[in-house]
């Protein structure tokens, strides 16, 4: 039976996922149809989820390996745990980068920014992560 | 610190009480007495607290040492440490961003090895704490406190020096997106001279 704390950390850690990759979808739409000024609004609330759902990812994502210790996998099980954490931590320096565009876009009132891009290439770079999550999951 | 003022007054710099601050209000309250950008503050604490956690697991995976770490904590325990290092970073990014001007290297790595510095002091205070609750041995926490104590501080100066120089390339390529021109990092690390 698995425990109730192992439930716990699977469901937020669903949760939290379904928060960034369905925060950045809205992000996305938003920069493509609305004016600047609602897309930037928009934006700069979307980072201070984006990065309390990323922060819960991570938290959670260790949890569910500790789920599988001592004996964790290795072989192609593996190369997908390496390929899914290495995506991750280039989802947290690019997610750095566009958190920090819109915070200087937002203090210079500057309507140019790339938003509509960034947030793409997020909600992919997210999607590969998740398909990588199904992988480990279900082989 | 100055020109940083100038520049709200002008409407350059950066705003931390506009409507879509975007971080939490807690984090709104505490950015406005330190000076920082409270999206900003959050934003790097975020990013650092999981690239510390997610490079080591990487790295511990690698050479195949994760399983037997990962078996001796306790879910629990996994998640309390993780929010205490994101609660910490998150503080300590503040009192970093509201000591830095984010314009040059010197002036922004500095302050991160020294913020960095009380982080790892602080999270080894956190793990002594666990250490101290788990095992009930004040002897082995008293030894841990004193030989860990200079090595915590070391190892925090260094990752608080090197996020610094990541957090400076970030903050200014973001600025180059946003397409500005002028070198305004100080607007975005802090609108206000701290008080």
């Amino acid at each position: 039976m698995v425990p109730l704390s192992h439930l716990l950390v699977r469901w937020l850690h669903l949760l939290a996922m379904a928060v960034a990759l369905g925060g950045t979808a809205l992000a996305w739409w938003v920069s493509r149809t609305a004016d600047a000024t609602t897309a930037l609004v928009v934006a700069g609330r979307y980072e201070g989820a984006f990065w309390g759902a990323l922060g819960v990812l991570a938290m959670t994502g260790v949890g569910n390996l500790g789920a599988l210790a001592p004996a964790i996998p290795r072989g192609p099980w593996g190369a997908a745990l390496v390929a899914k954490l290495g995506l991750v931590l280039a989802v947290l320096v690019g997610s750095a980068v566009r958190t920090a565009t819109v915070v200087a876009a937002r203090d210079r009132d500057a309507a140019a920014a790339p938003l509509e891009r960034a947030y793409a290439l997020t909600a992919v770079a997210l999607v590969a992560v998740v398909g990588l999550a199904e992988v480990l999951a279900h082989g | 610190m100055a020109e940083a003022g100038g520049e709200a007054a002008d409407g350059e710099a950066g705003s931390v009480e506009g409507p879509d601050d975007g971080a939490t209000e807690g984090a709104a309250d505490e950015g406005r007495a330190s000076g920082a950008d409270p999206l900003l503050a959050w934003t790097l604490a975020s990013f650092h607290a999981a690239t510390l956690v997610v490079g080591p697991v990487l790295l511990l995976y690698a050479v195949d040492a994760l399983g037997s770490l990962l078996q001796g904590v306790r879910t629990v325990t996994g998640l309390g440490l993780y929010l205490a290092l994101w609660v910490l970073t998150w503080w300590t990014n503040r009192r970093w961003l509201a000591a830095t001007d984010l314009r040059g290297l010197r002036g922004t790595v500095v302050p991160g090895a020294t913020w960095g510095a009380i982080t790892g002091v602080g999270f080894l205070l956190v793990l002594l704490v666990a250490v101290g609750v788990i095992v009930r041995e004040p002897l082995l926490v008293a030894a841990l406190a004193v030989g860990g104590m200079p090595v915590s501080a070391l190892v925090g100066a260094l990752a608080g020096a090197g996020f610094a120089v990541l957090d400076l390339l970030i903050v200014e390529a973001g600025r180059r997106l946003a397409g500005g021109e002028r070198a305004e990092a100080g607007s975005v690390g802090r609108s206000e001279p701290p008080s």
